[in-house]
């Protein structure tokens, strides 16, 4: 670690002042220092989601990520374990893997081919005689990061303290397995994504995945361009009771814009929507009515938004991950979810319901992309009085009877949850 | 084929279908979404994809995978001042080169092409690369497109804001 170098400037706010569960500094925002905390602080010592299983299902599939701005390559081993290793060498220090994904039986480093197995071991180092007495082989693998897995969700920690996945998760997840109900009795499947970049800081994505209160405003136009019933939908959460965000714990926090669709595995009974007729006809073919029930009530993804501190949402249909480049650069993706030996033609609509809101040509995430651009912009006016406001709700937040805090979907306590953690994480 | 090979009709038939994607470029650089449309079979796909070397576009998750009603939807949420990436739209220039007739025949023609638009919006130019396949259908009142495909130079890499039509 390297805290010494990245300490804040003498004359700088102390950092437990940035935020006081009412708002917080646009510092946050904007201080490359504050950056460079939370790579350390929260991204080198907290778990970070790395993949979903499905995106490796074999023997020797492969994926390289970051975690944080470090280079991974996420495997599945020849024993059918996950494994993920600095994508590091350990001669000179190159990666030893490029590709963003695909199939390997080892990783070999471009530089003087050192070679590595898939879990790590070096292999193989050409011409060893210049070694002979001087390293052995055994001390250098490819260094392996801490792995976790929950149902799917494969997360790593470069922290080998770090608590166990299980407590990270906490009541988050129940959640998680409400979320996988949308398989209509499939396992998920991530089929493609959608990347894109944003001139903003990480932590404007992350705020957003609870965030009911923008969405008839920033997505007016996605909005116009539903079915009149769909679109009553979209709108009806801003003023409704039921609707609700709820804090869950360690920065998790869960956005319920549709508490019909909570559980998909409940037959809610509501007739089919008249756009999915020709497609249930179809399904009926090869299912008995309530499955085709089932995985149509599910095509939209389940009613919520599940925010897990610090870069991966459970976000309806989708999985969002966020990956921070810079203070004021981010990475999203927008992963798309089918069901895993389901029906083709619903599997399909799915794709295609995808499409229309997320990613560079969807009717979404470029207007999301706009809000988030303007506020780094913004919140870099130099004024060294910038707040922002994070106390939406806090005049009607609740205990849910469990100890979490909860108010209307519109508020702000998803957000707070999450700065709480923030905090808890970077204050030491 | 060899440059010697080409017979007048197909010099013909190449010169017509640049002259209609260049018409084409022209509409969607003036922002002329109205007319761009009335370009189009209604069954016409206009897709994006984000995988390289798909043949099954519907079966794989794209950046753009619109049918008639789709693009009408995309058009009027571009042109709708609602959307804040479309506010403004961005500015293109877009050049076209490298056309080639793929196949001729009485019904159609597929017309390959490299694309460079040059989009601007707030002090930010950015430049955009792509293949570029048009399926164009011959009938009474011209050509029609039928499919078109952009397949981004970085397709299946983090893109930016693309708040117009490629
Ligand atoms: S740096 Fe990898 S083998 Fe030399
Ligand atoms: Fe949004």
């Amino acid at each position: 670690m390297n805290d010494a170098q990245s300490e804040r400037a003498p004359n700088a706010r102390p950092l437990e002042d940035l935020y006081d569960g009412n708002r917080f500094h646009a510092d946050l925002y904007t201080d490359p220092q504050i950056f460079e905390l939370e790579i350390e602080r929260i991204y080198n010592q907290g778990w970070v989601w790395v993949a979903h299983e499905s995106e490796i299902p074999d023997a020797g599939d492969f994926k390289t990520t970051h975690v944080g701005r470090t280079p991974v390559i996420v495997n599945r081993g020849k024993d059918g374990a996950v494994n993920v290793l600095l994508n590091r060498c350990r001669h000179r220090g190159a990666t030893v893997c490029d590709r963003n994904q695909g199939n390997a039986r080892a990783f070999t480093c471009p530089y003087h081919a050192w070679s590595y197995g898939l879990d790590g071991r070096l292999i193989g180092i050409p011409f060893a005689e210049g070694y002979a007495g001087v390293l052995d082989k055994a001390n250098f693998p490819l260094i392996a990061l801490k792995v976790g897995v929950y149902r799917g969700l494969v997360f790593a920690s470069m922290n080998d303290m770090v608590e166990p996945l299980d407590d990270f998760l906490g009541d988050a997840k129940p959640w998680i397995d409400l979320f996988l109900h949308q398989g209509g009795g499939f396992p998920l499947k991530v089929a493609g994504a959608h990347k894109f970049r944003f001139t903003g800081n990480w932590k404007i994505q992350l705020e957003n995945t609870t965030d009911g209160y923008h969405f008839p405003f920033v997505h007016r136009t996605f909005v116009d361009s539903l079915p009149e019933e769909t679109a009553k939908g979209f709108t009806a959460f801003m003023r409704e009771e039921g609707p609700y965000v709820r804090a869950l714990g360690n920065g998790h926090s869960v956005a319920v814009f549709f508490p019909d669709t909570v559980d998909l595995s409940q037959d809610d009974e509501a007739p089919v929507p008249p756009q999915f007729e020709e497609l249930a006809a179809q399904l009926s073919e090869d299912y008995p009515p309530e499955r085709v029930r089932w995985i149509l009530r599910a095509i939209n993804g389940a009613g919520f938004n599940l925010n897990l501190f610090p870069n991966i949402g459970l976000s309806a249909a989708f999985l969002r991950e966020l990956k921070p480049l810079a203070v004021d650069r981010t990475e999203i993706r927008h992963m798309a979810l089918v069901m895993d030996g389901g029906p083709e033609e619903a599997n399909r609509m799915r794709l295609r319901i995808h499409e229309k809101f997320q990613g560079a040509g969807g009717f979404g995430s470029p207007d999301d992309m706009a809000a988030w651009e303007r506020v780094q912009i913004g919140a870099g006016a130099s004024h060294d009085d910038v707040w922002i406001m994070l106390n939406r709700g806090l005049n009607r937040e609740v205990d849910d009877g469990e100890g979490h805090l909860q108010a209307h979907v519109t508020d702000e306590t998803g957000m707070r949850e999450a700065y709480s953690m923030w905090k808890r994480m970077m204050v030491r | 084929m060899t440059l010697a090979s080409f017979d007048q009709d197909r010099l013909g038939d190449l010169a017509h279908a640049r002259a209609f994607i260049d018409q084409e470029a022209d509409l969607l650089d003036r922002l002329a979404y109205d007319e761009w449309l009335s370009l189009w079979e209604p069954s016409g796909r206009y897709i994006l994809p984000i995988d390289r070397d798909v043949i099954d576009h519907a079966g794989r998750l794209n950046h753009i995978y619109d049918d008639g009603s789709m693009r009408r939807q995309r058009v009027d949420r571009l042109m709708s001042g609602h959307a804040p990436s479309a506010s403004p739209i961005m500015r293109t220039v877009r050049t076209i080169g490298r056309v080639r007739l793929l196949e001729a025949d009485t019904a159609m023609l597929v017309v390959a092409s490299s694309l460079l638009i040059i989009s601007f919006k707030r002090q930010v130019q950015t430049l955009l690369a792509a293949d570029v396949t048009h399926r164009l259908t011959r009938g009474a009142d011209g050509l029609k497109i039928a499919e078109k495909l952009v397949l981004l130079i970085n397709s299946d890499e983090p893109l930016a804001e693309m708040s117009f039509l490629p």
